[in-house]
């Protein structure tokens, strides 16, 4: 009894002292106080465009000659705010972003740059987009800068990656008509994927595995136009560095040999110069190995449908057999020759199987992979495809 | 469901299980078992079941030859007195290891993703003080809270990670048994280690008001954690593959900060996710600071567990800071999970074996 009357008198006094708990996180920062990085652009940096104190300074175990050059887009939330409200800011026109550029000799070195420029904290928890120049993938590798992706807890695994013909600063300061940030604009671009089959779009989590499972991967590739970005092709990397591009038909082309078709529009034409035009979607894929112990041969057949989309001079298409198959055909030979010179690409001119085919094979044909495998690098280029596709035109349009 | 009288109904017994079970081991499983068998990860969770399974059968069953009786009374009656108290005092010494190391795990999960300025000490004494609190307040409200974890967390969880489907690829899980049966069968039943916390019912089913007809309950607990092992497996493979999984500390983390809300509403699930975590493990940290202190008071013979709540909380702190990194806390988890499995796939099997051997059957030979 004695213990809950003390209970009972001490109880107002532990809640007089509890109070100051109620007025919230005492050390919390403000949405506005922080800044919050959306986009990131790294690129080459050449030594002689180095001040001196950027290389060396009182301190400094040794020199750091050797840097990369590093852009960030950040929102100018107040900006934004006011923008979305109807209203300026002040009666003057802010921009709705900020690019900043700096340089250090690593991806965190220069973040940590960033924090002492502005006055406020940097966040990368709202990342959505990493640019990285053709150069810097050329020359110093993505090895040099994706570990800091990789590693950091605030970077969602969603984030897209682009490498950049020209300068990704460029791409970050582009001032798109429809969207505020240029980051946003680019990363929009994904929804491409479900439109055209020219475009390629990975994100960080899908690199990151492609990357440590061997080193090799596809990925997008866009470049700076006036208030837009030019978007389509693929970039190859072999060994984390780039080893070159693919244009956009070859894209559509590897699309088919990773079966990751959703839908594409395409052109062909006949020898009489007519051009048509055809939607395609409902992909089905099969490989079938054939192994002498030696020589493997990949056997791909695709089975693909879609719609004509533009057939001139032509009533009842589906109705006319001689046509539908000359169409069809058609079809299949512009696809044939797409995939062909994809697989062409890789094997001969880049070498590097950016398609997972190796690990496609260890994971359906073990027996074939034990003897492949030890030694995939150089075995890969031997690989002998043949490819056939048969389409089927089931739809013409609204009109017959 | 349950009453102010200290006795737990099967329900409870089933909250209970599930509750002390599922902890941070959970979301880093996945590597371990891709460490051990690659693909075949998502099938070694299956023998992880059956060995579970087992050991549950043997832990019930032996506190059902003694009906009523605490841990403590009946193991001296099976291996006599002096090795009872050892036994005893070895389950204390697994719980504290146990209790400081999973503290520990979730401080550095809860340190690289939500409070990253946070220092370690301070997260793990309100862990602690707070799990104190809740643990000298008796099996009553540890089982009420038990309860409300298990339903608020489990169902969320196991939705968030099913939520990653669109990213699923099949082939990920090929080629099936590459190395063989057997290394995937070894490695299931090497890693029932990772279910610590399952031997706590030896100690708890004395609790139980029908101590009779708690095997299924304990079955279907033991099922549920399982279940959520093996979709988080499961998933982390069909996600990230077999080298990604390996490389992630934590794959059942990094699996939500893939997942993608449409319309972007709802950004940064992991740190929702976490909280989730937060919630779940409690019960676990709560337990493993009860169970010792229980075992301790009736092995020092007294009759209030209490004090002893407060003398063991200053052990399991030092237990949590003795790794020094990361890879330590992992080397020294990898440790235990041996440690674990003699006190779940060991102990339990032989102490019944000699009770049904000397002739007991409701607690007289």
């Amino acid at each position: 009894m004695n213990e809950v009357f003390m209970m009972k008198k001490l109880l107002p006094y532990l809640l007089v002292l509890g109070l100051p708990l109620l007025s919230g996180c005492w050390d919390q920062i403000e949405v506005e106080q922080r800044s919050f990085i959306v986009g990131i652009g790294i690129d080459t940096v050449n030594p002689d465009e180095l001040e001196p104190s950027q290389i060396t300074e009182p301190g400094l175990t040794q020199p750091r000659p050797h840097q990369i050059r590093v852009a960030v887009e950040i929102p100018n939330l107040l900006a934004l705010s006011s923008a979305e409200g109807g209203g300026t800011s002040g009666g003057s026109e802010k921009k709705p972003s900020q690019v900043l550029v700096t340089t250090g000799v690593n991806l965190s070195h220069s973040i940590t740059e960033f924090r002492l420029r502005t006055n406020r904290q940097t966040f990368l928890g709202h990342l959505r987009l990493v640019l990285v120049s053709e150069d810097f993938a050329k020359k110093e590798g993505l090895k040099k800068v994706m570990d800091f992706f990789f590693r950091e807890s605030e970077i969602h695994r969603e984030v897209a990656f682009f490498i950049v013909k020209g300068k990704p600063e460029d791409i970050l300061r582009i001032e798109p008509p429809n969207d505020n940030l240029a980051s946003l604009y680019i990363e929009n671009l994904r929804n491409m994927e479900g439109l055209s089959s020219r475009y390629y779009y990975i994100n960080l989590g899908d690199l990151s595995a492609k990357l440590n499972e061997s080193g090799n991967a596809l990925v997008g590739r866009v470049g700076p136009g006036k208030d837009e970005s030019i978007s389509g092709g693929s970039a190859v990397i072999k060994d984390w560095r780039l080893a070159g591009f693919m244009g956009e038909v070859e894209t559509v082309g590897v699309r088919f040999l990773i079966s990751r078709i959703k839908v594409d529009h395409i052109v062909v034409n006949d020898a009489k110069g007519n051009w048509y035009g055809v939607r395609i979607s409902g992909v089905k894929r099969e490989i079938t190995p054939i192994w002498d112990g030696e020589t493997l041969t990949l056997e791909y057949h695709f089975k693909t449908e879609g719609d004509a989309r533009e057939v001139p001079n032509t009533h009842r298409i589906l109705d006319s057999k001689t046509k539908l198959i000359e169409l069809q055909q058609l079809v299949e030979d512009a696809l044939t020759t797409a995939t062909k010179a994809a697989m062409e690409s890789l094997q001969q001119e880049y070498r590097a199987d950016a398609i997972e085919l190796g690990s496609y094979i260890r994971r359906h044909w073990p027996e074939i992979w034990r003897q492949l495998g030890q030694d995939w690098e150089n075995e890969f280029p031997k690989v002998k495809t043949v490819f056939t596709f048969s389409h089927r035109i089931r739809r013409a349009g609204v009109s017959m | 469901m349950l009453t102010n009288n200290d006795r737990i109904n099967n329900l409870g017994i089933f909250f209970l299980t599930v509750a002390i079970l599922i902890e941070t081991g959970v979301l880093a499983a996945p590597r371990t078992l891709t460490e051990e068998v690659r693909s075949d990860a998502w099938l070694a969770v299956i023998f992880i079941l059956f060995a579970a399974l087992t050991s549950c059968f043997f832990i019930v069953r032996l506190s059902q030859l003694f009906p009523g009786e605490h841990f403590t009374t009946y193991i001296g009656k099976i291996i006599g007195k002096t090795p009872g108290i050892l036994l005893s005092v070895g389950f204390i010494l697994y719980w504290l290891l146990n209790g400081g190391r999973i503290i520990r795990t979730f401080t550095d999960i809860i340190k690289t993703t939500l409070l990253f300025r946070t220092p370690i000490e301070v997260i793990i004494l309100t862990f602690l003080l707070i799990s104190a609190y809740l643990a000298r307040g008796g099996i009553e409200p540890m089982v009420r809270f038990s309860t409300i974890a298990v339903i608020a967390s489990v169902p969320t969880g196991a939705i968030l990670v099913a939520a990653t489907f669109k990213d699923w690829n099949l082939s990920n899980l090929l080629p099936i048994f590459d190395k063989g049966f057997v290394p995937v069968l070894s490695s299931g039943l090497r890693q029932l280690g990772l279910i610590e916390g399952l031997e706590s019912l030896l100690f708890l089913i004395p609790f139980a008001r029908k101590p009779g007809k708690s095997l299924p309950y304990c079955f279907a607990g033991v099922l549920v954690v399982h279940l959520l092992l093996f979709l988080i497996t499961l998933t982390s493979l069909l996600d990230f593959g077999t080298t990604e999984t390996m490389r992630l500390t934590y794959p059942g983390i990094s699996l939500i900060q893939s997942v993608e809300i449409p319309g972007r509403f709802l950004e940064r699930l992991g740190s929702i996710y976490v909280t989730i975590w937060i919630l779940i493990l409690f019960p676990t940290i709560v337990f493993f600071l009860y169970l010792p202190s229980l075992t301790l008071s009736q092995v020092c013979k007294k009759s209030e567990y209490r004090p002893f709540v407060l003398l063991l909380l200053p052990i399991i702190y030092l237990v949590a800071m003795l790794p020094a990194n990361t890879i330590q806390l992992f080397e020294f988890s990898k440790d235990l999970t041996l440690m674990n499995l003699g006190f779940l796939g060991i102990i339990p099997p032989s102490l019944y074996a000699i009770a049904r051997i000397r002739g007991y059957k409701h607690g007289r030979r």
